[in-house]
Order: C-alpha cells, then sequence, then structure tokens
C-alpha cells in the first residue's frame, strides 16, 4: 500500500489556528485558502478539525465543508463536534468522504457502532489521543477530559465498533514538529488490522518515515506542511528513499 | 441536450462526484434523489458507499432498481462506482438475502487482509488495465487511485479490465461490458487528475 501524506488544518469555524500539545492556539489564516495551497501541491488526502468543536458542543461548519469540497479531488475527512448520525449525513452530503470521530466514539454508547453500519466503516475515521508514558491514558474533549482506557484497550475497541481508519497521536508532541511518537505508533499499527493514521508531531520528511517504519498507513502533518520550507514532495522523495511505497 | 443523472442513496458524497463529473463532461449533470427526479438520461451514475444491504435498500425505496433495469434493457449508458459497482451483481457476502440489480453476473465477496495489507482497503493503488482490453477504461493502466472498500467484486464471465494488487493478489477494480455498463470499485472524483482524466474517457462516448 502507499503510505499517505496527509496535511491537516486545525480550524476554529473557517479560521485556520496552530496550537502545540492541544493548547496555546493562534489565528494563522484561512482554512479555505489553506485547503487550495494543499490542493494545488497534490497531497493525498485532506483532515480538517474543528478543535473546540466538541469542547463548546458545535459542530465542523458543513457550509466550510461544502467550500472545500467545491474545488478538492482528493478525498476529504472532516472532524470536530460530531455526536449523530444526523451530524454524519449532514457532512457527506456536504462533500466530505469520511468524517474524524473522537469524543463522541469514547463517551456516546453504540455510536460507533450505528455510523459504521449506516455509513460504512469507511466512512468512520476515529480519534486517539494519547497521554502519559504508558499511554494508559486515551482523551476525550480536545485532550481536556481523560478516560479510563489504555491506547490498545481503545485501539480495539474502536476497531471492533466498526472503525474504518484510526488516527493515533501523542498529544505532548502535538504542533512540537520533534518527531513522531514511534512506539505508540507501532503499539497501535501491531494491535489492529485496520489502516493507521499516525499524527503529531512531525517537523521534517525523515519524521514521516519513522511513522511509516512504525507501521501507519499514512501521516498526518499540520505544522510543518504549512510553516515550513518542507513540501509533500520532499517527504515523498524521503519515503521512497527508505523503500516505502507513495502514490505518483 | 443529454443529460447524466447521478443516483443519491442517501448515504454518500454526491456532491462532489457531480463536481467531477462537471470537470470532465460538457453534458448536463444533475442529481436525483429518487426514481420521479429521473427522465430518460443518457447516463447513469450509481456511486455508493456504505452496506450492501443498505444500498440495496435505498435503491428500492427510492425505485431506481426499475431505472436502472430499464436504462440497462435499452442499452444506455450505467457507470457503478465503489458500492454502486458492487450494487450491480447480484449478492453481496457483506449482506446474504440481499438482492443487487443482477446486471451483471458476478458476486461480492470479503478482501482478506493478508501479506501486511490491511482492510478497509483505503488510500491509493495502482490500476493495472488486462492486455486484452480495448474499452475507454485501458487509459488507466499503471496510474494511480484512491481506493476505500472492505468488499470486492468477482464477476463471472471475463469481462475485466482493470485490476489491483492486494494480499499477494489481485482484484477487479474496473470492467465495462458490452460497452455501455462500466464500474469501477475505486473513487475517480477523488483520484485528482488521473481520475478526472478516466471519466472523460468514460463519458466521451455518452452523447
Amino acid at each position: 500500500m502507499k503510505i499517505r501524506v496527509i496535511p491537516t488544518i486545525l480550524t476554529r469555524g473557517a479560521t485556520q489556528v496552530k496550537g502545540s500539545t492541544f493548547d496555546n492556539w493562534r489565528i494563522v489564516g484561512h482554512t479555505v485558502a489553506s485547503a487550495k495551497v494543499h490542493s494545488a501541491r497534490d497531497v493525498d488526502e485532506l483532515l480538517v478539525i474543528d478543535i473546540d468543536a466538541s469542547v463548546n458542543q458545535r459542530r465542523i461548519s458543513s457550509l466550510l465543508v461544502g467550500q472545500l469540497a467545491e474545488f478538492l479531488r482528493i478525498p476529504l475527512c472532516a472532524g470536530g463536534g460530531i455526536r449523530s448520525e444526523a451530524d454524519i449525513a449532514d457532512l457527506l452530503a456536504a462533500g466530505a468522504d469520511k468524517v474524524l470521530i473522537g469524543t463522541a466514539g469514547l463517551e456516546v454508547d453504540g455510536f460507533l457502532e450505528r455510523a459504521s453500519r449506516t455509513f460504512g466503516s469507511q466512512a468512520i475515521v476515529t480519534s486517539l489521543d494519547v497521554l502519559g508514558p504508558d499511554y494508559e491514558a486515551v482523551y476525550s474533549r480536545s485532550g481536556r477530559k481523560k478516560v479510563l482506557l489504555g491506547a490498545a484497550e481503545a485501539a480495539i475497541k474502536f476497531e471492533e465498533e466498526g472503525a474504518g481508519e484510526l488516527l493515533v497521536q501523542d498529544i505532548s508532541r502535538d504542533g512540537l514538529m520533534q518527531g513522531l511518537n514511534q512506539d505508540l505508533i507501532s503499539l497501535v499499527a501491531s494491535t489492529v488490522k485496520i489502516p493507521v493514521i499516525a499524527g503529531g508531531g512531525a517537523g521534517r520528511p525523515g519524521h514521516f518515515v519513522d511513522g511509516a517504519k512504525a507501521g501507519a498507513s499514512a501521516i498526518s502533518s499540520g505544522a510543518m506542511l504549512q510553516f515550513t520550507h518542507f513540501t509533500p514532495r520532499d517527504v515523498k522523495e524521503a519515503l521512497t528513499r527508505e523503500g516505502h511505497d507513495v502514490r505518483r | 441536450m443529454s443529460t447524466i443523472e447521478v443516483l443519491d442513496l442517501g448515504i454518500n458524497n454526491t456532491r462532489s462526484l457531480a463536481h467531477a463529473i462537471r470537470e470532465a463532461s460538457p453534458l448536463d449533470v444533475k442529481i436525483v434523489s429518487e426514481a420521479s427526479e429521473s427522465s430518460s438520461a443518457a447516463a447513469l451514475v450509481l456511486p455508493g458507499t456504505g452496506s450492501f444491504g443498505r444500498g440495496v435498500a435505498e435503491l428500492d425505496n427510492r425505485k431506481f432498481r426499475d431505472v436502472l433495469l430499464r436504462a440497462a434493457g435499452e442499452g444506455r449508458f450505467i457507470l457503478g462506482i465503489c458500492l454502486g459497482m458492487q450494487l450491480l451483481a447480484e449478492s453481496s457476502e457483506e449482506s446474504l438475502g440481499a438482492h443487487g440489480l443482477g446486471i451483471v453476473k458476478g458476486s461480492v465477496k470479503r478482501l482478506v487482509p493478508e501479506d501486511g495489507w490491511r482492510v478497509p482497503h483505503v488510500g491509493w493503488n495502482t490500476a493495472v488495465a488486462e492486455t486484452s482490453s480495448a474499452s475507454s477504461l485501458s487509459g488507466a493502466d499503471g496510474l494511480d487511485f484512491y481506493f476505500s472498500h472492505s468488499f470486492q467484486l468477482i464477476l463471472d464471465a471475463q469481462t475485466t479490465d482493470l485490476t489491483t494488487p492486494f494480499g499477494g493478489g489481485f482484484f477487479l477494480s474496473g470492467f465495462s461490458q458490452e460497452s455501455n455498463i462500466f464500474g469501477l470499485q475505486f473513487h475517480p472524483e477523488k483520484s485528482s487528475r488521473n481520475g478526472i482524466n478516466l471519466l472523460r474517457a468514460i463519458f466521451q462516448n455518452v452523447a
């Protein structure tokens, strides 16, 4: 399988924001404009997450998703505050191909099972936000609420409930560009059979290679692909050099 | 002017597909959400994601079954994409007892995660054209497309045009039958310029 390079745009409404360790948010641009840049660079996929939708009981805007779908000819995953099947239907109708579910997957009983049965596993990506030395805790509500499940346990739960992909992030590395947590990625990738997207911390092309080596099928990155001189092409060249297949 | 109708099963992203087809074809593209809105279009596109059973239920709820069978009988153009391609067949392991359209003879089976491959098969993979293929799909040979599925269509007859490597073997990723029935397992509307070019080649023959 070809390793996917997935830029992540963190958004508040339609405003693009940047943070670190799921905190310290500042405004850095406009989400639609930023998505256009990624689209012109022909990335493999795009992930757009409204970072405090869940906490503020909002949901990622379907208007924003609709605007993105007009020009994107690559897969779009939308996340933030999704709590019901109606939310998912609305976002898919607006032009999302899949949705990222974090909080509701941990807090609402039976939600993932119902969602994956209705929309198919391929439309459901779950988010595994992890903190702690032994990955003993995953978090909901953008890292604000601790859930009593270890990373591996949560990964198995999500897979059993029908998730099609898992986005794994070490909260302590988010936005710092110091590298991914290979150990965590490899723990999760060896625990489940569904594809794993590794996020949180890539700062140079070599970090994407680390993610692929640890077993990730895709690596997502916000800051690096937005604020450094490294391009998706640089990343793909690095992956190819290390023997990983990428999309041509 | 001739029309391309995209049949909306209410469980998938029809909007992106309509945008992509408009980019690839000068014909009028219309999204229809039930049979009464459909009017003998030159081409019907059946997209779809989700389970086979749900797809079959929506085909019947929206009375699309007759629309599609009539179009097939009249030799009009039909393109099934992803679940839509699987729905053209008779049955699926995913939803036993659910009756597909039977426009092509075959059945749908689960992909098995082997050799380090993961299921669902999500991401970019390569289409390989059969050397004998003369259909408009053969231009896709060697190009990468976006896939997102856990099941594969197995046809009774040899109408294979495109295959794709998976788990040590290959699965059917595209076919054409009698030059008017087409199926694609991948999403051309999500496959950047490769997808648009393929849609252009496919719809070139629709007048």
